[in-house]
């Protein structure tokens, strides 16, 4: 395949949920770069891969399948690391599939846990559209905000990896706020990879709207040190902050150091130089470091939880070490019989 | 006040009660809207009912015609 077309119901994967649907899929034969609308194609004799569709559910890309991906960077702490080579993805190259969401790169490394998306595919060629213009995601980002920033207070969830129960908290948070009367709160997963499962969820438990990088044009917000992410996260947090709402919750995926998360908070307290923090941790002394760290920052903790919480004696420790409040999302009140 | 339950792609489950939405008002300093204490106020202020022939809830209930025996 060089240059050609697609059938316009052709499978593409979330990240690609903000691109209006294409009356023709055409491609060329040119090297796809972070955001580009791609083609890729599962070879014959692979095995099935799932990715998450435009609609948030699980979908199979079955061998011989052609999709519309993306390429992107991942720098994950727990599940795969990959990048997009210098110059881009070179068409009828092989690259792998480096999140559910469908960002492809070259892979890095790659942890023992199971991942259904990760499978190798071949680079087909950058879609485009009328005129003959390549189709970038950052296309179809929300537009600068209209309004100014209003002065609503922010809740901000950070962990010390991933999987550390961040999104547990946060939608703790939220429902919090929801059951204390706010009745208009604004969602935002700000840093790591987009899943739209994920943000979904905010809006299941009560959020007005939710947000992550793709809705401002990035596929991800790795690389560490990237250019131009503290523009990103203005945009973010400005967009944010103009709507009507009584509170914010923001969702830092991966750990502090990853995912530009320092970039991020950079960004945040020129606008919120206090933002109320929970940090969720898998244990005591990743809550430790976690504090002390945020502490450098001139940040303080509010609340802790996550693993680090998940027996009395561990929640204890927790508490006892860090100086701050503990307490354990998922059980039922008296389980643990010392859960807060 | 009930419980939510989410149960996730991943084996978890969040339990969301009083207690806890209590414990986290209190450790985040999350105080209640004023939109629901303006609702609250709304309703404990609301004139009552003047009994027989006046209006309010208990007018209602006594304009309501008797249950067939």
């Amino acid at each position: 395949m060089t240059n050609g077309h697609l059938p316009p119901d052709v499978k593409r994967t979330s990240v690609l949920r903000r691109v209006p649907s294409l009356a023709e899929v055409r491609f060329r034969s040119e090297c796809g770069e972070e955001g580009d609308v791609c083609a890729f194609e599962l070879s014959i004799d692979a095995f099935p891969v799932t990715v998450e569709a435009p609609t948030g559910r699980v979908m199979a890309i079955v061998p011989g399948d052609v999709f519309l991906a993306t390429p992107g960077h991942r720098q994950s702490t727990r599940w795969v690391d990959g990048k997009i080579p210098p110059g881009g993805l070179t068409p009828g190259g092989h690259y792998w599939v480096l999140a559910d969401c469908g960002l492809v790169g070259e892979l890095v490394g790659n942890s023992p846990s199971e991942k259904n998306h990760l499978g190798r595919v071949k680079y087909v060629g950058k879609v485009y559209g009328k005129g003959g213009l390549g189709l970038n995601i950052r296309q179809f980002a929300l537009p600068a905000p209209t309004a100014s920033n209003r002065s609503m207070p922010v809740y901000l969830v950070l962990g010390t990896s991933g999987d550390s129960g961040k999104t547990t908290a946060g939608l703790a948070v939220l429902r919090t706020l929801r059951m204390q009367g706010h009745a208009t709160v604004t969602a935002l997963k700000a840093t790591g990879s987009p899943l739209l499962e994920e943000i979904s969820r905010y809006r299941d438990f009560g959020a007005a709207q939710a947000f992550d990088c793709v809705d401002f044009g990035l596929p991800a917000t790795d690389p560490l040190g990237r250019d131009g992410i503290s523009e990103t996260f203005d945009r973010m947090l400005d967009y944010c902050f103009s709507l009507p709402a009584d509170a914010l919750v923001v969702e830092c995926g991966g750990d502090l150091f990853g995912a530009n998360v320092p970039a991020f908070l950079k960004c945040l307290r020129l606008r919120r130089p206090d933002p109320k923090i929970v940090l969720a941790a898998t244990d005591a002394l990743g809550a430790l470091g976690a504090t002390r760290v945020l502490s450098d920052m001139g940040l303080a903790v509010s609340l802790i939880t996550g693993p680090c919480t998940d027996t009395p004696t561990f929640r204890e420790r927790t508490e006892a070490l860090c100086g701050v409040p503990a307490i354990n999302l998922l059980r039922r009140p008296g389980e643990d019989g010392n859960r807060i | 006040m009930g419980c939510l339950v989410l149960v996730g792609g991943k084996p978890q489950t969040l339990k969301i009660d009083a207690e806890t939405v209590q414990a986290i008002a209190k450790f985040l300093g999350i105080e209640r809207s004023d939109q629901v204490t303006a609702i609250s106020m709304a309703i404990s202020s609301r004139p009552r009912g003047r009994g027989k022939g006046g209006s309010g809830r208990s007018a209602a209930r006594s304009t309501r015609r008797p249950r067939k025996e």
